[in-house]
């Protein structure tokens, strides 16, 4: 490889920089952000072969880094759940009412049974067990192979995660 | 007195277990003066009923 395109590459690191910071939270998101575009773009040298500007050309590839990067976080965040909940343990996002008759409401179920499809695996497994065939949770457990405080908190998270999808949704809150 | 994020994991459980008495007062307790809580109970509730309608 031409030494001179890593080089050029680094130049614009700066600039890259900069940009990833505009849309990624945190300085060590943005620079990963750039870490991965730079070393897609070494991989990639013979696809660039001087097609359009350089920066141009690297600028493409971090946006799908930074794509990449927004999702990994919000997958993070939605098993995380300590992450609802301040320092003094109080929701950061207060839960609302949701409106009446949402059980008559067709969109509500599709709505459902696209957040059901959106879960992990296993966690869609097991909250599926529970709630739609009513298995108890020590079943549950022993038919998955895993504890029972493990399984609560697969049961939680699905939970939470559901609530709020189907809040993004527009279900409310 | 628990907190929001002790309650809500305690509701999740309730769901599934029989929680403790001093448990079940600890939460009942805060329920009475929690909108969130009883918001996200709620919830919870209306998510079972959901997922047993889907069956049909």
């Amino acid at each position: 490889m031409p030494a001179n395109f890593r080089a050029e590459i680094e130049a614009l690191r700066p600039y890259l920089l900069r940009y990833a910071s505009l849309e990624l939270r945190g300085r060590e998101a943005a620079e990963d952000a750039v870490q991965e575009t730079l070393l897609a773009a070494l991989a990639a040298e013979a696809s660039f072969a001087g097609r359009s500007n350089l920066r141009t050309w690297l600028t493409g590839i971090l946006k799908h880094k930074i794509v990449d990067s927004i999702r990994r976080s919000s997958r993070e965040r939605a098993f995380d759940l300590d992450a609802r909940f301040d320092q003094t343990g109080h929701w950061r996002e207060p839960p609302q009412a949701w409106p009446e008759r949402t059980l008559e409401d067709k969109q509500f179920l599709q709505a459902l049974e696209r957040c059901l499809a959106m879960l992990p695996a296993r966690t869609g497994q097991v909250f599926l067990m529970r709630e739609h065939l009513g298995f108890e949770t020590a079943d549950i457990c022993k038919e998955v192979g895993i504890t029972p405080t493990h399984c609560w908190v697969l049961l939680y998270r699905a939970r939470m995660a559901l609530r709020e999808c189907l809040g993004k949704g527009g279900f409310g809150r | 007195m628990i907190t929001c994020k002790e309650a809500a994991r305690l509701l999740s459980q309730s769901m599934d277990a029989r929680l403790p008495l001093w448990q079940r007062v600890r939460l009942r307790l805060h329920l009475a003066i929690c909108d969130a809580c009883t918001n996200f109970s709620r919830q919870l509730r209306l998510l079972r009923g959901a997922l047993r309608r889907l069956a049909d």
